[in-house]
């Protein structure tokens, strides 16, 4: 081993492995540089968890309005329609910017940047791909057998240039967000590991659920700076088991009453018929409404407090069961009982509501993320339109 | 020269930000740092990268070197930013009272007309293209699947299938051409109940359950066979094929970005839409059958004679059940073919 070794160009891991080949004893010198680099280093998890001395809560705020964007919600449906779909990419664009534009953190807008021909594009392979499906899986059911495993093949990869595309497409402060999943990790997040789940009953899909929230989560960057979490299973456990009870004693106690009822009709075919059509409705609603509700509070708040953008920001959420549920029920009732017209209202008071249960901790460190070169290669607000930036996804 | 507009400017590649105020001259737009003053770019018209106006949201604009400017201002520096571009056009649309009036009224009006007449109508043109060869390839691999999974072989015994195929065969050739054969096949199945159904290619199969309700008897069960025939006909398989695929992609483009909970009241809506679309097929089917009764010497009260059978079998029947049913009610189909009776 010589001296004149320059330590400081090393990465993390290969300071790691030449401090276990350097002889103490020997070469005093060098074990004590290697130590002195090890500790200061970034990537040293010591280092990561560090409290840092100033964090900063910063505002979150939605500021869209229901009645600005119920007019722009109409004219795009209009266009839409009048256009037999074509518009749907144009629409698209403007309700997202509207929803980005009026969210801000610490006073700063988040931007939408894809382009409408973007979307169209994407939107039209999608068609044709979805076409084809349903069309060839029709023609013979046991060819659709074979795209049905051949979709499983491409599912992974769909996920990726999906957010690939979304992340890609979504800037704050002029840096744009990405997305570097790989195909092996999603292939294996998204249908492997839920597949093999088969064989523990399901009892263990809560663990392939933490693991596709992982993949997400730790390979989503912003700029230069990466996400970094550290979920626990048993939360996602505790999460989808009391879901699942609560789900069954909901619709427990909907068979029981829909027999009771029926029992007090007895020889009127009709009228059981036309009830027990309305109440198994109204019971896909509840259990559908209760169970994603829990799921989707107690999980978020347990993935905001666990994450944090390395040297920049940390999150936190404080969503209740009782308000999320409370939200998506009386957002149905209107939306029915207005049909569909109260549409663009649930989804700014939606947003809100999300917006007012986040908060945001900045670090210093924000100040100073740069885009990663190739990022700047094409500027943030430039169009990117390879092929495989392309959002292949219906909706 | 208007403003001073208060914007923010975010630098290239990073993201440190700065307050800046702008100012716009006839030919350029102005930017200065809000405190010292000093200016910090100058840019024409035609240099900048301008995102169309959405809602009340600061204007977005691109520098020629990549830089982002957020500004807030008035008509002035919307139209200096428009340029002789038509992009904030929508924008104008939904500040419109008269667009929102139109929006509202046309939008369900558009909708309805495209449901009602455009999908059909595709749906129609292009059950008459599908060439004959690809129906044949398609009832194959259809009744190879439904062998395997819900149909068993019959359990009537072989004199009395060739006892009814018999009673068959002159409707079969009344129908059959060149290209078209027809033919009827039994199956036992538990699943299906007393049924019958055609597969595009003129197979029709017969379920044990309905040979045994209509007791075997060769008139009511050359009425079903009739109305199947009239579904082969119309090529309704294809239809239906080509109005679910065209509704599925509808619902989904127009109504895509919406949350979770709404996606099940338009899934409510959609089985809705497609069981109408199935209901008018059956009509038709009814239709034809009754016309052609004649040449295979049926009368429509046989019609009404094998629906009656059905009905009985099936009871209840009410208004929200057939909203979900993809039959139509099986009174109604009685009374059309006891008002065909009267007419002859």
């Amino acid at each position: 081993m010589k001296n004149n070794l320059d330590f400081a160009s090393y990465s993390y891991q290969e300071l790691l492995e030449a401090r276990q080949t350097v002889d103490d004893k020997a070469y005093p010198e060098n074990a004590s540089e290697l130590d002195a680099l090890i500790a200061d280093h970034p990537d040293n998890p010591v280092n990561q968890f560090r409290e840092p001395e100033s964090t900063r809560a910063a505002e979150v705020e939605f500021s869209g309005k229901a009645g600005e964007f119920f007019s722009i919600w109409i004219v795009n449906l209009l266009l839409t329609v009048a256009t037999l779909g074509i518009y749907s990419a144009w629409a698209k664009v403007r309700s997202k910017r509207y929803f980005y534009g009026n969210l801000s953190i610490d006073g700063h807008r988040f931007s939408y940047l894809a382009e409408p021909m973007q979307i169209l594009k994407g939107r039209i392979i999608a068609v044709l791909l979805f076409s084809a499906y349903f069309l060839s899986s029709l023609y013979s059911p046991i060819l659709s057998g074979v795209i049905a495993i051949a979709l499983f093949i491409v599912y992974p990869w769909l996920i990726c240039k999906g957010l690939n595309f979304n992340m890609g497409m979504t800037a704050y402060r002029n840096v744009r967000f990405g997305f570097v999943g790989q195909y092996g990790q999603a292939f294996r997040a998204f249908v492997l590991y839920p597949i093999a789940t088969v064989f523990t009953l399901y009892l263990a899909l809560p663990w392939a659920l933490k693991k596709m929230d992982t993949f997400i989560l730790e390979n989503t960057r912003y700029g230069d700076r990466k996400f970094t979490t550290s979920l626990e299973a048993g939360t996602y456990f505790k999460a989808s088991y009391a879901a699942f009870f609560v789900g069954v004693v909901i619709a427990f106690c909907f068979a029981f009453t829909v027999g009771f009822v029926a029992g007090g009709f007895e020889g009127q075919a009709d009228g059981v018929a036309r009830i027990s059509t309305v109440i198994s409705l109204l019971m896909y609603v509840i259990v559908y409404g209760v169970t994603s509700s829990i799921y989707t509070a107690l999980i978020r708040n347990h993935m905001f407090s666990v994450s944090q953008l390395e040297n920049a920001a940390t999150f936190g959420s404080d969503m209740s069961v009782g308000g999320l549920l409370k939200l998506r029920v009386t957002n149905l009732l209107a939306v029915i009982f207005s049909l569909g017209l109260a549409l663009p209202w649930a989804k700014v008071r939606t947003t809100q509501f999300f917006a007012a249960h986040t908060q945001v901790n900045v670090l210093p460190g924000l100040d100073e993320v740069v885009a990663t070169p190739e990022q700047t290669a094409s500027s943030a607000a430039e169009e990117v339109s390879t092929l495989f930036d392309l959002d292949v996804s219906l909706g | 020269m208007y403003g001073p507009y208060e914007g923010q400017y975010y630098l290239a590649g990073s993201s440190s930000c700065q307050r800046v105020i702008v100012r716009i001259t006839e030919k350029q737009l102005l930017v200065s740092g809000s405190e010292g003053g000093e200016l910090v770019c100058c840019s024409e018209q035609p240099e900048l990268k301008v995102q169309s106006r959405v809602g009340n949201l600061p204007r977005e604009v691109v520098l020629p070197n990549r830089d982002m400017l957020y500004v807030e201002g008035g008509p002035e520096l919307d139209s200096w930013l428009d340029g002789n571009s038509h992009m904030s056009v929508a924008s104008k649309l939904e500040k419109s009272r008269a667009w929102l009036i139109g929006s509202l009224v046309f939008s369900p009006i558009l909708l309805f007309g495209i449901f009602k007449y455009l999908v059909p109508a595709l749906a129609i043109t292009f059950a008459a293209y599908v060439p004959y060869s690809l129906t044949k390839v398609t009832s194959a691999h259809t009744l190879a699947a439904l062998d395997k999974s819900i149909l068993n072989a019959s359990q009537l015994d072989a004199q009395r299938q060739s006892d009814l195929q018999m009673a068959f065969s002159a409707t079969i050739e009344q129908f059959s051409d060149d290209e078209k054969f027809y033919k009827v096949l039994f199956r036992d199945s538990d699943e299906m109940g007393a049924n019958a159904f055609a597969l595009p290619d003129g197979t029709i199969v017969f379920t044990d359950g309905i040979v045994e309700l209509m007791d075997g008897d060769a008139q009511l069960l050359n009425a079903v066979l009739l109305h199947e025939i009239g579904h082969v006909e119309h090529r309704h398989s294809m239809r239906m094929i080509a109005e679910s695929l065209a509704s599925t992609l509808i619902i989904s483009y127009f109504f895509g970005d919406v949350s979770g909970a709404v996606e099940l009241f338009f899934g409510v809506s959609g089985t809705v839409v497609q069981n109408q679309y199935s209901q008018k097929l059956e009509w038709q089917a009814d239709e034809f059958a009754l016309q052609q009764a004649p040449r295979v010497g049926l009368q429509p009260e046989d019609f009404a004679d094998a629906m009656q059978t059905l009905a009985d079998s099936h009871p209840g029947n009410d208004y929200l059940m057939r909203l979900f049913s993809s039959h139509p009610s099986i009174e109604e189909r009685i009374e059309r073919a006891r008002a065909a009776q009267v007419k002859e």
